[in-house]
């Protein structure tokens, strides 16, 4: 401090700085509202020299119009206007720094008490953006205690406001990633749950796939109907839930191709568990999308409906079987009112007839021939559709038959036209089943009058019994029971036979193969056997060669 | 009227009954039925009716194409009974719409009973017409007339 340099203006304005001291040398101060500097007062000197010796930041201000004074440190703080500046009034800054300066000034000078005022920014080369300092504002005061001028200290305070800044930032971040935090915990909480409540669900397999079909999760609905363990699961296709076949003809990835094109595929079919048991699966599988709305997998909703699939099944099947049970009724109605009325029809006509003809005896006699086979074709008609209508009853008691006495008694019926036509009958001997025995009498009944009636020449009658098995008989039957033994009962006749093509019709009720007047009947003696073994759960088949003779083979199960 | 000029034979085969020749053409008919009876009331009544016609008879559906399977053989009209063995009258029916030189000639189905279905179908396979076999001749008679009157382009 004691500088050799020292500039001594007057006894109390010592200046250390060159700089400093050739300004206030240079300086024309008459002009200025401080006068000539040889009339400066002891405060003013002492106060300029305090300022432009400082090594801080300071100012002073001097005088009502705030006449400037700054040091080095002052000037490269706030680049001001030098040298104009110094020791020019205050107002001339003109800045917003002034702005904010010079209301805490013109305080200070009139209140004589010190003031803080605060610049935030100040843009100067070299000096960062953000800088903030605080101008502690001080009287000085002159002799009498008037308020002469105002010293300023500047302090430069940005770290404590940065801090501050980085404080409330910080404080900012916390709350943020409190929140994030809590917005976490829910979201994690909400897809624990979610997660959990898929894979708890049983009666649903939901499974996530990869856009390739491969599948990603597993939940327990999934091992439950599929039978799976997650393990075993999780990268295979869900390809192999499906049957072979409908692997083969690309179900799966039809099913794929269809949910990427629409958003969604429905189907429900028959699926494969692990076990090769079939169930029938109910799907939903809906496509999952990016935010480009690509497709990055699917989601696959299975329910097992195996048990409404087979009651439904069963309800359709009893439906048909009802309805098929109706249209043989209205049939049966149609074909019986058919032909009661057709030799009813035939008594009306030759009645009308026989009117006009009364006096020719020729004619009454043929027409009264008429009228009275029309009768008993028509009695016999009534009788047979008895006899068929009696057999479908149900509820009548299955016993034990011996179906050689069976045949014996009705041997003994046509024992007449067996001895009338010479007709030889060759038996096997046959087995004991579980039946009706009425209705076995008159099955066997049938069969034998069958052959006998459509015989040629000496009839011939061979019956022969055999056991089978279901599953030999099954290519015949294809509704048979596999595992079931079967009893196999032949007759075979030498008679007129029939063309094979006719085989199917043969048992249907009312169809003839011959006219009424070659040979004599009501056309239900076949159709009667048929439901006769129907009852018994058995099959009947028919084979003929026109002219050869006829087989008729009857099956019917064992215990 | 006397008993009727003509006897009925197990082998079905042509009677030629032309009473009353008019000069022209006769009209022939086909009537393909397994029932006797029914061949006889059918003659009668359509003898009634025009005793001119020309009635053939086949005793089933096989019989009836194998008389059509000689090609001279051209009835004006036929008529065919539903219920007869061996093949009934809509697959005799069937068969005979699809021989070519036949598909003009009308049919009429007959049958003792009716069943709506029956004589839809036989209309949708190209029948003209069905008559439910009456319990009289005269009947008959007014029936084969009126058939015969709407469907038969008279030669």
């Amino acid at each position: 401090m004691n500088d050799d340099k020292a500039v001594r203006f007057s006894s109390s304005l010592v200046i250390l700085n060159q700089e400093a001291r050739d300004l206030i040398a240079r300086k024309n101060w008459k002009d200025s509202p401080l006068g000539d500097i040889k009339t400066w007062s002891g405060h003013l000197n002492f106060s300029v020299s305090l300022c432009l010796n400082a090594t801080q930041p300071v100012a002073l201000w001097w005088s009502s119009e705030l006449v400037i004074f700054y040091n080095e440190a002052f000037r490269d703080l706030f680049c001001v206007d030098h040298p104009r500046l110094f020791g020019s009034k205050g107002e001339q800054i003109g800045s917003k720094f002034w702005d904010v300066l010079s209301p805490s000034l013109k305080s200070v000078l009139k209140n004589g008490k010190a003031t803080v005022a605060q610049q935030i920014t100040h843009e100067n080369a070299g000096i960062p953006k953000e800088h903030s300092f605080v101008f502690h504002n001080t009287p000085v005061f002159e002799d009498g205690g008037k308020v002469g001028g105002v010293f300023t200290a500047v302090l430069e305070n940005t770290k404590a406001i940065f801090s501050q800044k980085m404080l409330q930032k910080i404080e900012e971040d916390e709350a943020r990633l409190k929140i994030l935090i809590e917005q976490n915990e829910e979201l994690k909480k909400s897809e624990d749950r979610y997660v959990r409540m898929t894979e708890e669900i049983l009666d649903y397999a939901i499974i996530l796939l990869d856009k390739d079909g491969s599948i990603l999760n597993w939940n327990r609905g999934a091992e439950k109907i599929k039978g799976y363990s997650e393990s075993e699961i999780i990268g295979k296709n869900f390809s192999i839930f499906y049957l072979d076949e409908d692997r083969q003809n690309g179900l799966p990835v039809e099913l794929i191709s269809r949910a990427k094109q629409e958003g969604r595929a429905m189907h429900e079919g028959w699926r494969k568990r692990k076990d090769g048991s079939k169930f029938w699966g109910s799907i939903v599988i809906t496509a999952l999308h990016d935010e480009k709305n690509n497709v990055i997998g699917f989601t696959k909703v299975t329910r097992d409906l195996t048990e409404r699939k087979i009651a439904e099944d069963k309800m359709r099947q009893h439906a048909l079987e009802l309805e098929v049970k109706n249209k043989q009724l209205e049939q049966f109605a149609y074909i019986a009112s058919h032909d009661l009325q057709e030799p009813l029809r035939k008594i009306q006509t030759f009645v009308q007839v026989l009117e006009m003809k009364l006096n020719d005896p020729e004619a009454r006699k043929k027409y009264f021939e008429r009228i009275n086979s029309s009768a008993k074709r028509m009695s016999a008609l009534i009788q047979s559709v008895l006899n068929y209508s009696r057999i479908s009853q149900h509820g009548e008691l299955f016993t034990t038959i011996d179906l050689n006495a069976i045949l014996e008694n009705a041997i003994s019926d046509y024992e007449l036209v067996i001895s009338e036509k010479d007709a030889i009958i060759q038996r096997d001997n046959l087995p004991t089943i579980k039946g009706i025995p009425l209705q076995m009498s008159q099955l066997f009944s049938n069969l034998l009058s069958n052959s006998l009636k459509f015989s040629k020449g000496q009839p011939v009658v061979k019956i022969s019994s055999s056991q089978v098995t279901g599953k030999e008989i099954v290519r015949l039957f294809p509704s048979v029971d596999t595992a079931q033994p079967y009893v196999k009962i032949v007759f075979a006749d030498n008679g007129i036979g029939f063309d094979q093509r006719y085989a199917d019709k043969i048992f249907t009720i009312f169809q003839r193969l011959h006219s009424r007047d070659e040979y004599a009947g009501t056309g239900i003696g076949l159709a009667l056997c048929k439901r006769i073994v129907d009852n018994h759960f058995g099959y009947i088949a028919a084979k003929g060669e026109a002219g050869k003779g006829s087989t008729f083979t009857i099956y019917l199960p064992l215990e | 009227m006397s008993v009727l000029p003509f006897k009925y034979s197990k082998i079905y085969g042509l009677f030629m009954i032309n009473l009353r020749s008019t000069g022209n053409e006769p009209l022939q008919c086909l009537l393909i039925d397994d029932d006797v009876d029914d061949q006889e009331i059918f003659f009668m009544a359509l003898q009634e009716y025009n005793a001119s016609i020309l009635c053939h008879f086949a005793g089933d559906g096989v019989i009836a194409l194998d008389k059509f399977s000689d090609n001279s053989f051209l009835p004006n009209c036929i008529f065919i009974d539903i219920n007869m063995p061996r093949m009934n009258g809509v697959e005799c029916l069937e068969e005979i719409k699809k021989i070519e030189r036949l598909r003009c000639i009308p049919i009429c189905m007959m049958s003792t009973s009716v069943d709506p279905n029956m004589v839809a179908q036989t209309k949708a396979l190209g029948a003209a017409d069905f008559i439910v076999k009456p319990p009289s001749i005269s009947i008959l008679t007014e029936l084969l007339r009126q058939f015969i009157v709407l469907n038969v382009p008279l030669a």
